[in-house]
């Protein structure tokens, strides 16, 4: 996927590692084993990802694969917090982003609930996006840090990018995973053509003027590429799409 | 200003719901008359049982809703996918993380003109603005959506121009487009250059219930 970078202190390829290492995922125990070494490339507290509307996989509970500590999972799931938790409840119903600050902490029980999590050692603070899948599937990715507020304020905009899309690729992988989706490589008339002059060594530029569209519009259609091959850069998409006879051998 | 509504909320917020669901029959059904449905004078279709998120352009002497528009996350269902599919030919898909989809946007009759000396109307201003803020909060690259030749040329004149992407096609009597509008700091400040708005137009509580000051 084609992603404007932001100015940050990770090493540039942070988040296509991160993207690369989610997508080839085949078994849900990499689903953790992938939280955690996201975890510890952003220097974040806690990660969690919970998804919801999976079929039989969802049917008793939603699926989730947290990196919270065993205590807090299993006081979690003891007091039945599954259907108390706020952050849960609103995100569901949310496309924004919810800042876990932004809760109303004056129900008591809501404030015992969070105090209970910070004691846990989940994190100073949170945010969890919200993931809206292809057939009513849904999910809700979540991470924290120990930040102090003017720092968090900073790192929720340098990385919401890398989330949001972090976000979509866990959810992709843990329907891959429990083979509720399957991969697709399906490319449009236009994309092949795009991926084709590329694949001939036209720049972006080159491939816009032959083909007669913007230089906008091939950038557009390159970002749709690596998001259907899941490929984290041209040249990994070219490799890919040849592999598996999507575009014709360059002349 | 821009108030935003989960559309979860419509209870909480029911007399502004209603307000936008009877401006949309108005302009979709009454002036567009495009083929929606309309029940008891308000236009509702299956993408607002979706949980989108509204935003809503309030007269702040007024305050009456004026106009508004709804997001919804390319990821999952969207008009673009599962109405519009004949815009992009060829297996052509917008599926992405870091793009949401604007539609239904749309202002009651008069809130449409223009200021002597301005180019797009301040309520117009506000919900363009108003998209690309909430995109900048969720950390989108575009907004994506499909219009006719009248919002393009609004667009343009809002300082957001289109990149046409796709087969434009006749859909009733009008030229149907899809297009991506940038979401960055640039297209903000292009977007604020071209329509004189000074500041957020988001108004602070709705938007502190998602993001913490």
């Amino acid at each position: 996927m084609y992603i404007k970078r932001l100015n940050t202190d990770l090493e540039e390829d942070a988040l296509l590692t991160m993207i690369d290492r989610v997508d080839t995922i085949k078994q849900n125990n990499e689903i953790n084993k992938a939280l955690i070494e996201m975890q510890e490339k952003y220097s974040l507290r806690n990660a969690a990802y919970m998804g919801y509307n999976m079929g039989s996989l969802t049917q008793a509970e939603p699926y989730a694969s947290v990196t919270y500590s065993e205590d807090w999972v299993k006081q979690y799931r003891e007091k039945s917090y599954l259907d108390i938790d706020p952050v849960l409840r609103a995100v569901q119903k949310s496309i924004l982003p919810i800042d876990w600050q932004s809760f109303d902490i004056s129900n008591p029980k809501v404030r015992r609930f969070f105090n209970e999590a910070k004691d846990a050692g989940v994190g100073r603070n949170g945010i969890s996006i919200p993931v809206r899948g292809r057939n009513g599937d849904s999910g809700i990715f979540s991470i924290t840090t120990n930040a102090k507020d003017a720092d968090w304020l900073q790192f929720k905009r340098q990385f919401m990018r890398d989330f949001q899309v972090l976000a979509v690729h866990f959810h992709q992988s843990v329907l891959i995973a429990n083979n509720i989706i399957q991969p697709i490589f399906k490319l449009s008339t236009r994309e092949i053509e795009v991926l084709y002059w590329t694949a001939c060594g036209k720049t972006g530029e080159e491939a816009a003027l032959i083909l007669g569209i913007s230089k906008r519009g091939v950038r557009f259609h390159v970002c749709n590429i690596m998001h259907k091959l899941n490929c984290t850069n041209v040249t990994h998409a070219v490799a890919k799409a040849l592999y598996f006879n999507l575009i014709k051998p360059p002349r | 200003m821009i108030f935003l509504v989960n559309g979860s909320e419509k209870e909480q917020y029911s007399y502004y719901i209603n307000t936008m669901h009877r401006i949309r029959a108005e302009v979709f059904h009454g002036r567009l008359q495009w083929d929606v449905n309309v029940k008891n004078g308000l236009e509702i279709d299956r993408f607002d049982e979706l949980n989108p998120l509204y935003l809503l352009s309030i007269d702040e002497d007024t305050g009456r809703i004026r106009g508004s528009a709804r997001l919804l996350p390319t990821t999952g269902p969207n008009m673009l996918r599962d109405v519009f599919p004949t815009l992009l030919p060829n297996n052509e898909v917008v599926e992405s993380a870091l793009i949401w989809e604007s539609s239904r946007f749309s202002m009651e009759p008069g809130a449409e003109t223009p200021l002597p000396g301005q180019l797009v109307s301040h309520v117009t201003a506000e919900l363009i603005a108003g998209i690309c803020e909430v995109g900048l909060i969720a950390g989108l690259t575009d907004v994506v959506s499909v219009f006719d030749a009248r919002m393009v040329r609004i667009m343009r004149a809002s300082g957001s121009p289109a990149t046409i992407i796709g087969q434009p096609h006749r859909i009733g009597a009008f030229m149907t487009y899809a297009g991506l509008f940038e979401v960055s700091e640039t297209a903000l400040a292009n977007i604020r250059n071209a329509t004189g708005l000074q500041g957020s137009v988001l108004e602070p509580q709705s938007v502190s219930r998602f993001l913490a000051a």
